[in-house]
């Protein structure tokens, strides 16, 4: 272990030396990884778009309705559907009734419900105040449609009012909530009339359909709608794997172009350092050290570059599409980029190894 | 030590020997000459000795030990740990440091340079380099860039030293210094063997293997 740190650190001074081949080994590497960026790490800003798109419109939400109050889906069915496999989460509301502002005379109805568990992280509160049993929120639409000034005040529906102590804006997949006041549902409420059952991948949702049917516990089946959105799952499915084929491809280009190219240094830089070789070979230096000190003197200018060229790619794609590519697909592209490095110097550490010391020896 | 029974090599298998059916025993604390005409194998011979060429008949013999059956890995490894070079040219790192240079001998020992830091130094005084020794060989003569090379090959205090033609480009006290170096060598019970067309040189040597 000692010796090859020993020949791994060689490398690293073979590349401090060899400063022309090194730093044309990162600055390619740069602009390889840069390029790589800007295509895959573009693809993948655009794909997340796409994604978030058709979640917004719905992709991974199946929405479960039940004619009428008893025949909801009770906190046991909603229970039993949260821990079902590929369920991210489950957001359950009550029936609905007509409800009207109490201060102001013919005010527009709107929508109220009342809502099971805690509220979803779609749903922002604006207030910082959370709703007790009675209480109601109101959703950004529907505080406007019912002629609240503030986001307090009163509904009443019919006989009975209660106090609305914040309003609420929700987003993304459950933006259709901004329609709706809400209040915490009570143990006197019925089942769940509205319920959005949220997939965790949209390639799940084909799956999901039947088996939260068969889990919701109802008698009969026929007061209870399931609407999956099959066809949106596939083309975001469709539409993903398409944007990302596309910048795989021209990635791999890039790769490839990028390995061709510093292979070319390494092994220009190698064939000019022949003495070099044949002087460690006979100070007894075997074939495999020569090796480990070819790549790990190639390693150095190619994690450098791979460095230098993350930092400006991610940056750019940042500038230019507003967000920056994933951690996971960063730090990918980097090992890629480093093994590309590496596998490049192979033929040049081969030949630097394979070379007959003695002929170098002579004609020096 | 060193041993070569019937030791014939050619550069390739249907190419004339260079050497032929050659018998000899280099022992440790004596000089051998490697002596012969320019082409008759002086190089090639201390190259097959050094384990760097394989030969294509007899048997080489270290301690007792037949080498030509040995792996790559094996025979640089003998050569790492048991084995100092000295070519014509220095053949020193010119990007290196005069003492990096020297402690390079130590690398491929698998010993580790921190150790030899010392005993470089050491040498570096005795050859009368040491207040250079952290300049690069291009600002230092030719003569003291070959006194360098002969302090990496002894670095380890090897048991064979192997020199091809040490004071061929030398002024003749550079010469004188790094004859002197190699005898105290071989004093102190290395084998010592060197390649060379000087008779002079040839004639302070214990033993002479003649090649034609």
């Amino acid at each position: 272990m000692t010796y090859l740190l020993a020949l791994i650190r060689e490398g690293l001074r073979v590349a401090i030396s060899s400063r022309v081949a090194s730093t044309t080994t990162a600055f390619v590497t740069s602009l390889v990884v840069m390029t790589v960026f800007l295509s895959v790490g573009r693809a993948a800003v655009a794909e997340q778009d796409v994604v978030n798109s058709l979640e917004d419109a719905g992709s991974r939400v199946i929405t479960v309705t039940a004619t009428a109050e008893e025949f909801g889906l009770d906190r046991d069915a909603l229970d039993r559907i949260g821990r079902l496999s590929g369920i991210e989460r489950v957001v359950a509301l009550g029936s609905v009734s007509d409800a009207e502002n109490v201060w102001i005379k013919d005010s527009n109805r709107i929508p109220l419900r009342s809502y099971f568990g805690d509220l979803p992280p779609e749903v922002s509160l604006m207030g910082n105040r959370t709703p007790r049993p009675g209480e109601v929120i109101i959703g950004r639409d529907a505080q406007v449609s019912a002629g609240f000034q503030l986001p307090v005040g009163a509904l009443g529906t019919g006989d009975t009012s209660f106090p609305v102590v914040a309003g609420f804006t929700a987003y993304g997949l459950l933006s259709d909530l901004n329609r709706y006041a809400l209040r915490v549902a009570s143990t006197s409420d019925g089942g769940a009339t509205l319920t959005y059952v949220v997939a965790k991948r949209a390639t799940d949702i084909p799956n999901l359909g039947a088996a939260i049917l068969s889990l919701a516990g109802v008698q009969d089946q026929a007061n209870l709608k399931v609407v999956s959105p099959d066809s949106l799952a596939e083309l975001q499915h469709v539409v993903s794997g398409q944007v990302g084929n596309f910048a795989r491809q021209i990635a791999l280009a890039t790769l490839a172009g990028g390995l061709l190219f510093v292979s070319a240094i390494m092994y220009a830089n190698t064939a000019n350092r022949k003495r070099d070789f044949g002087r460690r070979r006979a100070l007894g230096a075997s074939r495999s050290a020569l090796i480990v000190i070819v790549l790990a003197g190639t390693a150095v200018p190619t994690i450098v570059g791979v460095l230098l060229g993350s930092v400006v790619g991610v940056a750019t794609v940042w500038v230019q599409a507003g967000t920056a590519p994933g951690a996971s697909l960063t730090v990918a592209i980097m090992a890629i980029a480093v093994l590309t490095g590496l596998v490049a110097a192979i033929p040049s550490a081969l030949a630097s190894a394979l070379r007959d010391p003695v002929r170098i020896l002579r004609v020096a | 030590m060193i041993v070569a029974r019937d030791l014939t090599f050619r550069y390739r298998r249907n190419a004339p020997n260079i050497i032929e059916h050659l018998d000899h025993e280099f022992q440790r604390g004596t000089m051998t000459a490697l002596t012969g005409p320019s082409g008759g194998g002086k190089s090639t011979l201390l190259y097959v000795l050094g384990l760097m060429l394989t030969a294509a008949e007899g048997a080489l013999l270290i301690d007792g030990n037949d080498t030509l059956h040995l792996t790559d890995g094996e025979r640089s490894a003998l050569r790492a740990r048991y084995m100092g070079f000295v070519f014509q040219d220095a053949m020193l790192d010119p990007s290196r440091t005069v003492l990096d240079n020297v402690l390079e001998g130590a690398l491929y020992s698998g010993r580790g340079k921190s150790r030899a830091h010392d005993r470089a130094l050491e040498l570096l005084h005795a050859v009368g380099v040491v207040h250079r020794f952290d300049h690069k060989p291009g600002e230092i003569s030719g003569g003291q860039a070959q006194r360098v090379a002969l302090c990496r090959a002894l670095l380890r205090s090897p048991d064979v030293i192997l020199a091809d033609e040490p004071t061929g480009n030398l002024d003749p006290d550079s010469a004188k210094l790094v004859w002197r170096m190699l005898e105290q060598a071989a004093a102190a019970g290395a084998c010592v063997i060197v390649a060379t067309h000087d008779p002079v040189a040839a004639g302070q040597c214990h033993q002479w293997v003649t090649l034609k």
